[in-house]
């Protein structure tokens, strides 16, 4: 049987990106062992040195760091992640349930991103040097450069307190409704798969101003890539010989020189996975949206080791798998790529 | 024939870089018959390509066309109006690049590429038999070759699709600029043989632009030969071969070997765009032999006799 | 026969000449290459860098005094109104610009010199070195860079040195990569050879040759990242692991002025986050004007 080049690229990019993630799994473990407080004393502050001593042991926690770590390796493999002192629950168990929502809210605010960012960018590309080049250069500088943090406060209280236009930002759905119940665990397309529009709606009202702010940190970077990326292609020989064949300007731009853009664009959008998934921390933080983010907030900042090596490993792991997605998305892109891999 | 089919005017070109303005054509004009092999002979950089694109209405970002008319069939536009010149595009002018690899979009198969331009022209003919007839025009199979991408064709066999997607949009004139500059001496000869071919069975003019004056002179009747963003002469080559008049088309031709009777060759010194700048002068006048004062005081006259034109203060007082 | 003689027209002038405008236009021209966009960043920044340092003087109120005339709105007496303990939130807002640039900007420029240090070194000796660094600055880029540096703080503890130094870390790996790929890209050029033919020495070859043909990337990263930090360390603040309270620091005052925003005291968190967001947006208009003059392949058109 012959394997399809294609595969084997694949497969040996795994292979290599499974041993770089246990490089950083023990990282991250190293991190959340050195954190400074106390899990037992943070929890139970009343307890005599006999009954922490004692906890400790139950937990494991007087082991050395390397038989921590293995037996952390050990959970990660059996898929429950360790426990959360935080939560009582596994780990595993307890991102069951928060990655639908962060994942709802990433697809959401890169989508906004993606569609606000690629017409700037071409646009400035198009008309590089005029007016409408500086608006845009200038529109997407500002969505940069307004900290998440403070637009979402900002827009809580006017959209909100003052003008009641969206609903309260009390995390994905008001208490009105109860959650739909469903495979995909995004609240916005199961209550459409169970037919419950009024909750789909609801949800989605819901998600507009955190996908807004989330997103908004997109903007830039793909307005930029494509603006540059545009404008080189735009120079290219097969664009001119396209205008002498007298084809549409608006096929050879978006059609044919956007195809030549798209390598850099689709590499930039592997990038901002990492950054989406950081700034979700903040998002969810002030949209109290129950998510990874917030969870992973939580767990840093109350030292609960397995929840926060195990959210590192997860945004390192979802950031290995975005570049991979892109490079493989390349064979697609371009056909002499494709030859490549096929070599 | 004799009938004129595309005149360039006095076309005048500035480049605008940073704040500098260079004057980098300077009032070019020449005309081409209809169904005739035309010739552009010049040294790299001496404004044939950039006059050539200009009058299509594709002046690159930068240049700036201050002046001149463009005539094609019985339109008279000024050459600022780039837009109309575009016009033209879709009336009857087609183009040829020096890199056909580059000019072939490499994300598409090169039949889809021929394809959409035939489709461009609405006709609501069969589709397929049209790119295959393009395709065995140009000399090539579709059947082997149509579903290609770009990277995986030669580039003779690039510059032949290139041509076919020319060919469809059914050109009086065929602007080829340098088209075989990129391939192999035997390709080169073949593609010329090819270009003269069609020039003569379709009624198609062709505007051959080239640095190599031995090469064209194999295939054209007439031509103009440019140095430094001026025409220097022009006129039918055989006159031109057998007396060339100014002299850097005198130098051009010292500097052809020739094998049959074999003499001394004489190189061109000087760079093209050496010599003082920003004033009217000829712009040969710092490599020329023959160089005096009047040279550089304002463009040099020219002169007309039959179907000869030189532009030179030599013969400015021989001729008056 | 016919003839034809143009008249003898004036010399076209090649070059505008820029000598006679005023020392301002001069600047305008000369430096931002008539970028309207760029200038405003500058002035604008220069403006906030000014507050900064001047800020002393320009405080009406102690910003660290508590008076019971909590919650106040904006008024004459206090600009942009009082916090939760009575203080001055104009005093405190310009006393943070003072803080979070002297923060930003040292780590941006330690993670420069400790970066490039590292990049020039790896991208000019190359080999095992250069392999082992790169491979261990892709495995640092794949971390949530907040995160990790929320987790570095808790570890070294909360406060200003420890920002400082982790703003440093999370930034060496940008500086690490850039100059890295122009050392690589320079090593092998004309000057650096010519330079080893005259006798010089790696070292001299590395600092003094290298070194400042890779300035202008540097300047270029180091303004946008200055904005990224600036945002960063308020964002930490915001998260409760930056800029501990008292202390006045713009995402501190933010965080603060959320939890009173449903008694309507909007006065506590915009003016503080409209400070930051001008000082975000002016470094970015600087770096991006900077981009677009110092990168040739990018300046034309």
């Amino acid at each position: 049987m012959r394997i399809p080049p294609l595969t084997i690229y694949i497969l040996r990019r795994v292979a290599i990106s499974l041993v770089v993630l246990v490089g950083v799994s023990a990282i991250a473990f190293a991190m959340s062992y050195l954190l400074p407080s106390d899990p037992v004393t943070s929890r139970y502050p009343d307890i005599t040195n006999e009954q922490r001593e004692e906890m400790r042991r139950q937990m494991g926690l007087d082991q050395p760091l390397v038989v921590q770590y293995a037996r952390y390796m050990e959970s990660v493999f059996r898929g429950d992640f360790g426990k959360s002192f935080g939560t009582g629950n596994t780990v595993g168990l307890d991102l069951a349930i928060r990655i639908p929502a962060t994942l709802e809210l990433a697809i959401f605010g890169i989508v906004f991103g993606v569609l606000a960012g690629l017409p700037m960018g071409i646009l400035g590309a198009v008309y590089r040097g005029s007016w409408i080049d500086h608006v845009m250069r200038v529109t997407n500088l500002l969505a940069q450069s307004i900290p998440a943090f403070w637009l979402g406060v900002t827009l809580i209280f006017w959209l909100y307190f003052q003008l009641r236009v969206v609903p309260s930002p009390i995390g994905r759905l008001s208490p009105m409704f109860t959650a739909p119940v469903g495979n995909t665990g995004f609240y916005t397309i199961d209550a459409m798969l169970a037919g419950r529009w009024d909750v789909a709606w609801a949800a989605f009202r819901q998600l507009l101003l955190p996908a807004f702010v989330l997103g908004l940190g997109v903007v830039s970077p793909i307005a930029r890539i494509t603006r540059a990326a545009m404008s080189d292609s735009l120079k290219e020989d097969y664009i001119t010989f396209g205008r002498a064949l007298g084809l549409k300007s608006r096929q050879l731009i978006l059609g044919d020189a956007f195809r030549g853009a798209m390598i850099p664009i689709v590499t930039t959008l592997g990038f901002i996975v990492a950054n989406v998934l950081a700034g979700a921390a903040i998002v969810e933080t002030v949209f109290a949206w129950p998510g990874l983010g917030r969870y992973a907030v939580t767990a840093i900042t109350t030292s609960d080791m397995a929840p926060v090596s195990t959210c590192i490993l997860l945004i390192a792991s979802s950031v290995a798998v975005a570049n991979l997605l892109v490079d493989i998305s390349y064979a697609f892109i371009d056909p002499r790529i494709r030859n490549e891999y096929a070599q | 024939m004799g009938e004129t089919l595309f005149a360039l005017e006095d076309l005048t070109i500035d480049s605008v870089r940073g704040g500098e303005r260079r004057r980098i054509v300077d009032h070019v004009d020449f005309s081409v018959q209809r169904g005739e092999l035309y010739g552009l002979v010049g040294e790299s950089g001496s404004g044939k390509s950039i006059s050539m694109m200009a009058s299509v209405g594709l002046a690159a970002n930068g240049l700036d066309v201050t002046g001149g008319t463009v005539r094609f069939r019985d339109h008279t536009r000024p050459a600022k109006d780039q837009k109309a010149l575009r016009g033209n595009l879709s009336r009857g002018v087609s183009l040829l690049f020096q890199n056909a690899k580059g000019a072939l979009n490499p994300f598409m198969r090169v039949g889809a590429q021929v394809e959409r331009v035939v489709r461009q022209k609405r006709r609501n003919h069969d589709l397929a038999t049209e790119v295959d007839t393009l395709f065995r025009v140009v000399g090539l199979n579709f059947r082997d070759l149509g579903q290609k991408y770009p990277h995986q064709i030669s580039g003779g066999q690039a510059q032949r699709v290139a041509m076919a997607c020319a060919l469809a949009t059914e050109p009086r004139l065929l602007i080829a600029d340098e088209p075989t500059t990129a391939l192999d001496v035997t390709t080169e000869r073949e593609m010329l043989r090819f270009l003269a071919k069609l020039c003569a069975e379709r009624d198609m003019a062709i505007v051959l632009i080239a640095h190599n004056l031995s090469l064209v002179s194999e295939y054209c009747r007439s031509l103009s030969i440019m140095h430094a963003g001026q025409v220097v002469e022009a006129g039918d080559l055989r006159s031109i071969f057998a007396r060339p008049l100014h002299p850097y088309t005198q130098g051009l031709i010292n500097a052809v070997p020739d094998v049959d009777s074999p003499r001394e060759l004489v190189p061109l010194i000087g760079s093209v765009w050496g010599g003082p700048q920003g004033i009217e002068r000829c712009r040969f006048s710092h490599r020329c032999p023959h160089a005096r004062a009047a040279c550089e005081m304002g463009r040099p006259p020219v002169i007309e006799r039959e179907n000869r034109a030189v532009h030179c203060v030599l013969y400015e007082e021989a001729m008056a | 026969m016919n003839m034809r003689s143009e008249p003898m027209n004036l010399p076209l002038p090649i070059v505008q000449s820029t000598l006679r405008r005023s020392p301002w236009r001069r600047i305008y021209q000369g430096i931002f290459n008539g970028d309207a966009l760029g200038f405003a960043g500058a002035m604008l920044l220069a403006v906030l860098l000014v507050v900064a340092i001047i800020g002393p003087l320009l405080v009406t109120h102690d910003p660290l005094l508590t008076t019971p005339k909590t919650l106040l709105p904006p008024s004459i007496e206090h600009w942009l109104g009082t916090d939760h303990f009575g203080r001055d939130v104009f005093s405190r807002t310009v006393t943070s610009l003072r803080i979070d640039f002297i923060v930003a900007g040292l780590g941006v420029t330690g993670a420069i010199f400790i970066g490039s240090f590292i990049g020039l070194v790896c991208g000019y000796l190359g080999g095992w070195l250069d392999e082992l660094v790169m491979r261990l600055v892709d495995i640092v880029q794949s971390f949530p860079l907040l995160l990790i540096a929320m987790v570095l703080i808790l570890v070294m503890g909360p406060g200003v040195e420890s920002i400082v130094i982790v703003t440093v870390l999370i930034n060496i790996p940008t500086y690490a990569r850039v100059i890295r790929g122009e050392a690589l890209s320079r090593k092998t050029l004309e000057y650096i050879d010519a330079a080893r033919c005259s006798g010089a020495s790696e070292a001299s070859i590395l600092f003094r040759h290298l070194m400042p043909n890779t300035l202008s990337p540097i300047i270029v990263h180091g303004s946008l990242n200055l904005a990224a930090a600036v945002g960063n360390v308020a964002a930490l603040s915001f998260l409760g692991v930056g800029i501990r309270p008292p202390t006045p620091d713009l995402g501190v005052m933010v965080a603060e002025g959320t939890n009173y925003l449903i008694q309507g005291a909007w006065w506590m968190s915009i003016g503080p986050g409209l400070v930051l967001a001008a000082t975000i947006f002016s470094l970015n208009l600087v770096g991006d004007c900077l981009e677009s003059r110092l990168d040739p392949r990018r300046a034309e058109g």
